[in-house]
C-alpha cells in the first residue's frame, strides 16, 4: 500500500474543499496521471469514498462529509510518533533485531505496514511532546533552519536563544539535542523536557564545519560467537530472523554476539536436536535449566 | 573437561567494582580473610570520590587504571603485574597475543585476572579459561554469578577503546597501624586532589572536594545525567559506610581518630538519607525539582562534615603530610 500517503493528501485537499483531480495528484507526487488515476479509482472502489466530481471547480468532492479513510491511516502525529519510536529502537540497541524494528517502524511512519506478530521488544514510553519535538528539530536539522528556543536551565533560570540544531542523539535514557546558540555565540547540550517553547524559522544557517562531530570508529571489530547445532528444518526458520548462520544438512553453524539471544532461543524453540559445540554454551543452558528444576522442587 | 577455572570465584556487588573485583580473587586465593570494607579503604577506593561536571556513570570508576589501581594493589602488600593501553594502538595485537598467555598462566597458577568486564564499563574478574572453546571465562558483579564468556581475540577489544589487566602474585606481611596510616594519608590525598584525569588540565571530572562543588552544581542546574546520578550516589552511599566502619577500626588503634570516626558516622547517616531519596531502583526514581533540592541540602551539610573530618585527619597526621608534601596541602587548615 505504497499509495497511503497520496490518498491522504487527497482527502485532506478535499476536506479544505481544494477539489484535487487526478492531475493535481499527478503534480504533487511526481506520478504519472495513469498512476494517479489509479489512485482515484482506489479510492473510490476499494475504499468506497462517496466521491463526486464537480464540473464547474473541475475536482472532486465528498458527497457524504462524514466518509472517513479507514483505520489503517494514520495521522500526522501518529506518523510522527512512529518516527521517534524508529529512532528510539535504532538507539536502543546496535543488533540487527532492533534494527530490523526501527527500519519498520520508519516504514509504517511513512507507508508501510508490516505485522509485528511474535517478535518480543522492549516497549518505551513516548509522549506526543517528544516525538513532535524530534520530528520538528529533525526536520530545522536536515533543512538548516534556524530555531527559536526556550529552554529551563536548572535553577539559573530560562534561557532563549536562536538555534541551529546539530544532532540528535539519545544517551543513557535521556534526549539531548547539540546546539549552536547565537545568544552564547557556542555550542550547547539541551535536554529534550527541559525545552519549554521551540519556533521553526524560515531563516536558515550555515554549517560550521568545525562543530561537526568525526564518528568514532574502532579500527579492530569484535569477532562473533560460533555455535554448531543439530536441528530440524523449521529451526532454520527460526534462526532466520534473527542470525546469520551456514547450514550444511541438519547441521547449522550460527554466529552470534550476544550469547543471552541464542539461549533464549534454545530455552524456548523444539525444533533443535543437539548443540554440538561449544561447551561453555552447553553448561550456560544446563545451569539455566538446572536453576528452573531447582526453582520447582524437581530431581534431575 | 577442556576447560580449567578457579573454584570460589564469588564477584559480588557490595563495594565499588575494583574492590568487588579485587576481594573475589584475594578471597579465592586464601590469602584475604578480613572484611570487604578494610580492602576497599586500604585500598583507597573508599576514598575516591569522582564526580562528572554532568554526574555521568562513569564518573565512579574515573582513575588513571595503570597507575591508581597498580598502587592500590600493592599498597596492602601484593606483587601486581598491570598492563593496559588502547585498542587502536598499532601494537595492539602483539599485546593481546601476550597477555592470553599471561592470563592462562596465571590461571595455570591458581589466581585469577582482575581486568575490565567485557560486558560492563567496570571491573570484572578472568577466572578460568578453555582453548578448545578459545574463550575465557569472566564474572563481574552485575551479572552476579553468571559466566560471561570472552573470545580469547576478542581481549581488550571493548567500546570504551582500553584495555586492562593486572596479574596479581605473591604478597609481604603489612603492619596493621602502617597500613591505617597509608590509607589516611590517601583520604587527604583524594580529598585535596581537584581533578583525577590525565592531563590534569581536563577538568571534566573532578575529586574530593571540588567533586562535591560539582554535584551540587549539576544538581542545582539540574542538568545532570539521572541514571549516573543515581548510580554514582548510590555508589557513594557504599562509600560512605564504608569510610566509617574503617575508621571505627582505626580508633581501636589510634585514639586521637575517634573523632573523625564520629563526624563520618554522621555522613554515613546522611548518605542513608541520599539512598532513601532516591528509592530502591532507578525506574523507581522521579528526578524532579523536589527531590535535588533535597540532595543539594544533604550533600551540601555532608560536605561540611568531610571538611572538618579531613582537618582532623590532617592534624592527626600533620608529620607526615608536611614532609611528604611541603607547602602543597594546607595541612594546617590555615
Amino acid at each position: 500500500m505504497s499509495n497511503l500517503h497520496r490518498l491522504q493528501w487527497f482527502d485532506q485537499e478535499i476536506r479544505m474543499n481544494r477539489f484535487p483531480n487526478a492531475n493535481a495528484l499527478a503534480n504533487q507526487f511526481e506520478i504519472s496521471l495513469r498512476q494517479a488515476q489509479r489512485d482515484v479509482e482506489y479510492l473510490r472502489n476499494s475504499l468506497n469514498a462517496p466521491l463526486a466530481y464537480d464540473a464547474k471547480n473541475r475536482g472532486y468532492g465528498y458527497e457524504d462529509p462524514a466518509f472517513t479513510l479507514p483505520n489503517v491511516y494514520i495521522t500526522e502525529e501518529e506518523k510522527r510518533l512512529l518516527k521517534y519510536l524508529a529512532y528510539r529502537y535504532k538507539e536502543f540497541s546496535k543488533t540487527d533485531k532492533m534494527n530490523r524494528l526501527a527500519q519498520l517502524f520508519n516504514r509504517i511512519g511513512s507507508d508501510e505496514i508490516e505485522e509485528l506478530e511474535g517478535i518480543t521488544v522492549p516497549h518505551f514510553s513516548v509522549d506526543f511532546r517528544s516525538s513532535n519535538l524530534y520530528y520538528e528539530l529533525k526536520k530545522s536539522m536536515k533543512m538548516k533552519r534556524k530555531v527559536k528556543i526556550t529552554f529551563q536551565q536548572g535553577m539559573f533560570g530560562i534561557l532563549a536563544s536562536i538555534a541551529h540544531v546539530y544532532y540528535i542523539y539519545r544517551k543513557h535514557e535521556v534526549d539531548y539535542i547539540d546546539v549552536f546558540l547565537e545568544e552564547k555565540d557556542g555550542l550547547d547540550t539541551i535536554r529534550f523536557e527541559s525545552v519549554i517553547e521551540y519556533e521553526v524559522l524560515n531563516e536558515t544557517f550555515e554549517i560550521q564545519p568545525q562543530l561537526i562531530k568525526q564518528p568514532y570508529e574502532m579500527k579492530i571489530k569484535k569477532q562473533p560467537f560460533l555455535a554448531e547445532v543439530k536441528g530440524n528444518s523449521l529451526f532454520e526458520e527460526e534462526l532466520d530472523s534473527f542470525f546469520s548462520f551456514e547450514k550444511n544438512e541438519d547441521h547449522y553453524k550460527i554466529e552470534y554476539n550476544d550469547e543471552e539471544e541464542l539461549l533464549q532461543l534454545l530455552m524456548k524453540s523444539m525444533n533443535w536436536e543437539k548443540v554440538l559445540s561449544p561447551n561453555w554454551l552447553k553448561n550456560k543452558l544446563y545451569q539455566r535449566l538446572q536453576n528452573i528444576m531447582e526453582k520447582l522442587n524437581m530431581e534431575k | 573437561m577442556s576447560a580449567i577455572t578457579i573454584p570460589n570465584i564469588h564477584v559480588t556487588k557490595n563495594s565499588n567494582s575494583f574492590t568487588d573485583s579485587l576481594y573475589a580473587i584475594l578471597s579465592a586465593k586464601g590469602v584475604y580473610s578480613d572484611e570487604k570494607f578494610m580492602l576497599s579503604a586500604l585500598t583507597g577506593m573508599a576514598f575516591k570520590f569522582v564526580i562528572h561536571k554532568r554526574i555521568i556513570p562513569s564518573s565512579i570508576d574515573m582513575m588513571s587504571w595503570e597507575v591508581d589501581t597498580k598502587l592500590a594493589i600493592e599498597r596492602i602488600g601484593f606483587y601486581n603485574e598491570n598492563y593496559c593501553g588502547f585498542t587502536n594502538d598499532p601494537t595492539f595485537p602483539l599485546y593481546q597475543r601476550a597477555a592470553i598467555e599471561k592470563i592462562k598462566r596465571s590461571i595455570d597458577k591458581g589466581t585469577a585476572i582482575l581486568t575490565r568486564s567485557p560486558k560492563t564499563i567496570q571491573f570484572g574478574v578472568i577466572y578460568g579459561y578453555d582453548d578448545v572453546d578459545g574463550i575465557f571465562y569472566c564474572q563481574d558483579r552485575s551479572h552476579e554469578g553468571e559466566m560471561i564468556p570472552l573470545l580469547y581475540q576478542n581481549f581488550g577489544i571493548l567500546d570504551t577503546a582500553c584495555w586492562y589487566y593486572a596479574i596479581i602474585g605473591d604478597h609481604v606481611q603489612m603492619n596493621k597501624r602502617n597500613l591505617f596510616i597509608e590509607a589516611m594519608i590517601l583520604a587527604v590525598d583524594e580529598w585535596e586532589t581537584l581533578y583525577p584525569c590525565y592531563p590534569q588540565t581536563n577538568k571534566e571530572y573532578a575529586s574530593g572536594r571540588l567533586a562535591y562543588q560539582y554535584l551540587i552544581d549539576a544538581l542545582k542546574k539540574e542538568d545532570f545525567h539521572t541514571f549516573g546520578a543515581f548510580h554514582c550516589l548510590k555508589t557513594y552511599c557504599k562509600s560512605q559506610q564504608e569510610r566509617a566502619l574503617f575508621f571505627k577500626e582505626v580508633s581501636n588503634e589510634f585514639s586521637e581518630v575517634e573523632r573523625v570516626y564520629e563526624i563520618y558516622q554522621k555522613v554515613a547517616e546522611l548518605y542513608q538519607l541520599v539512598e532513601q531519596e532516591l528509592k530502591a531502583t532507578y525506574e523507581e526514581t522521579v528526578f524532579n525539582s523536589k527531590l535535588t533540592r533535597n540532595l543539594v541540602g544533604i550533600v551540601e551539610e555532608a560536605l561540611v562534615l568531610e571538611e572538618q573530618a579531613m582537618d582532623f585527619i590532617k592534624r592527626c597526621n600533620e608529620e607526615i603530610l608536611h614532609n611528604r608534601f611541603i607547602n602543597y596541602y594546607d595541612v594546617n587548615g590555615q
